[in-house]
């Protein structure tokens, strides 16, 4: 019987019957790996606080074919993030972080920088101090990224300048799927306008990690032109509509503060 | 086995019950099948009528017969406290205690964005309807220790206490006979994080 083991931060949690739990995880080594913990509702032994949602764990496993349920022998807690069980708002940005991965992530081909990204995200949440309102759409971004759906931004979509050369705003064409600049824009459809800033900040190589793209200093208007970006890049990819989000709505806690004075034309 | 048709339908029934197996299932199935047929009668009926006849309560939504439940139609139960609850089965856990004599609210879940599960879907509105009344002095909150239950009371904690009501949460920490040594460390640190004065 081979038993995988590693890392791993748990999505979601589920019950199953009387005794079982069904668990997501998004581990280091394996992908995203859903599993059937048997008797995890009776016997805290070996799941000892480790099948809550956001944990990170040690989870011992064996795999299993596509779309089979992986079964999980066991589950050590690394360490217990915080901040989701005592501030309503880091709850509400740590549950649309994990169903954000867990929609957006197919299965076992996911790379490692998924997993760091979550947990790098939710180390963020447990520190003040590291907290910006550009995290959202960083996290965002580099999910994007690492899924393979970010936009090339250097470059205009139809004429090929380089955005960063040629400085200024540009616009993004949701029908094009990238960044035009100012000659072209008319031919994009329904646009967003992005301000020089945030055009500049995207043609950065991001990938010094979340807490070194969270330590530039951003202005709230292009914060708020990225997560406007990034909703529009998302809504094209998830295959359907996040739970978590009217959640967040209905609840009233707000996920960002609130996005005012975009153009969109 | 060789079971008679309807011997291997009462068999496939009892087996679904939590906690019995096919084994069991049998042994309870022959078991009803030489009982004298009161017996049989009264057992058939209870489980009709526990189906038929339980509501949820109209003030509290724990389980009842009728518009009220026991608990909310009892003089002695005071109305300044009220316990809030996930779950019947954590009310029921409650009264074990014989501790508290105050009354409840049940909120049938806890707040799972991931599942879709929002305030709108639990009790929440009657309960703070049943506050607004003005009786209520404390609430104590006792949903489960879990991320999504502490959520769940920071969530209502945020909407009772600009009501000028006491908000509490029930003590997290070492089970009774427990070893410090080999309790875990979330548990140890919420058991430190909630010491009382002695
Ligand atoms: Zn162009
Ligand atoms: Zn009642």
């Amino acid at each position: 019987m081979v038993e995988a083991r590693t890392p791993a931060i748990v999505l979601r949690t589920r019950t199953h019957g009387e005794s079982d739990k069904i668990v997501t995880f998004m581990t280091r080594d394996w992908g995203k790996v859903t599993g059937i913990a048997k008797g995890a509702k009776r016997s805290h032994r070996r799941f000892v606080n480790a099948l809550e949602p956001f944990a990170h764990v040690h989870v011992r496993f064996r795999p299993s074919q596509a779309n089979e349920l992986a079964f999980i022998f066991g589950c050590d807690l690394i360490q217990s993030f915080q901040a989701p069980s005592r501030d309503l708002q880091r709850f509400a940005l740590a549950s649309y972080t994990a169903e954000l991965v867990d929609a957006m992530v197919i299965g076992g081909e996911s790379g490692q920088e998924i997993y760091s990204l979550l947990f790098e995200s939710l180390s963020v949440l447990e520190e003040d101090s590291l907290w910006t309102p550009l995290f959202l759409p960083a996290f965002e971004f580099l999910l994007l990224s690492h899924v393979g759906y970010a936009p090339n931004c250097t470059a205009c979509h139809y004429c090929g300048v380089s955005l960063l050369e040629r400085g200024g705003a540009a616009t993004f064409s949701v029908s094009a799927g990238g960044l035009l600049c100012s000659h072209c824009r008319e031919r994009g459809g329904a646009t967003l306008v992005l301000s020089a800033e945030t055009v500049q900040f995207l043609c950065r190589p991001q990938f010094g990690g979340l807490k070194a793209l969270l330590a530039t200093p951003v202005s709230p208007r292009a914060c708020a032109e990225m997560r406007a970006l990034a909703a529009r890049l998302l809504n094209q990819h998830l295959p359907r509509p996040l739970k978590s989000l009217a959640f967040l709505s209905q609840a009233g806690i707000p996920l960002v503060s609130s996005i005012d004075g975009l153009q969109e034309e | 086995m060789h079971l008679t048709p309807a011997l291997a339908r009462l068999v496939q029934a009892l087996g679904k019950l939590p906690g019995i197996g096919e084994k069991t299932a049998t042994r309870l199935a022959l078991h009803i099948l030489n009982a004298d047929r009161d017996y049989v009668e009264s057992l058939a009926e209870a489980i009709w009528a526990v189906k038929a006849a339980t509501t949820l309560c109209q003030e509290c939504f724990g389980l009842a017969e009728g518009e009220l439940c026991s608990i909310c139609s009892d003089p002695q139960r005071s109305p300044e406290a009220i316990c809030v609850v996930e779950e019947p089965a954590d009310l029921m856990a409650v009264e074990r205690t014989h501790d508290y004599r105050g009354q409840y609210h049940v909120l049938h879940g806890v707040l799972a964005p991931l599942d879709g599960i929002g305030p709108d879907e639990l009790k929440i509105a009657p309960l703070l309807e049943r506050l607004r009344r003005g009786r209520t002095k404390e609430v104590i909150i006792a949903t489960n220790p879990t991320v999504e239950g502490e959520a769940t009371a920071l969530y209502l904690a945020k909407l009772i206490k600009p009501l000028g009501i006491r908000v509490s949460r029930i003590a997290h920490g070492i089970p009774m006979g427990g070893d410090v040594e080999y309790v875990d460390a979330v548990t140890l640190g919420r058991a430190i994080e909630g010491r009382r004065e002695m």
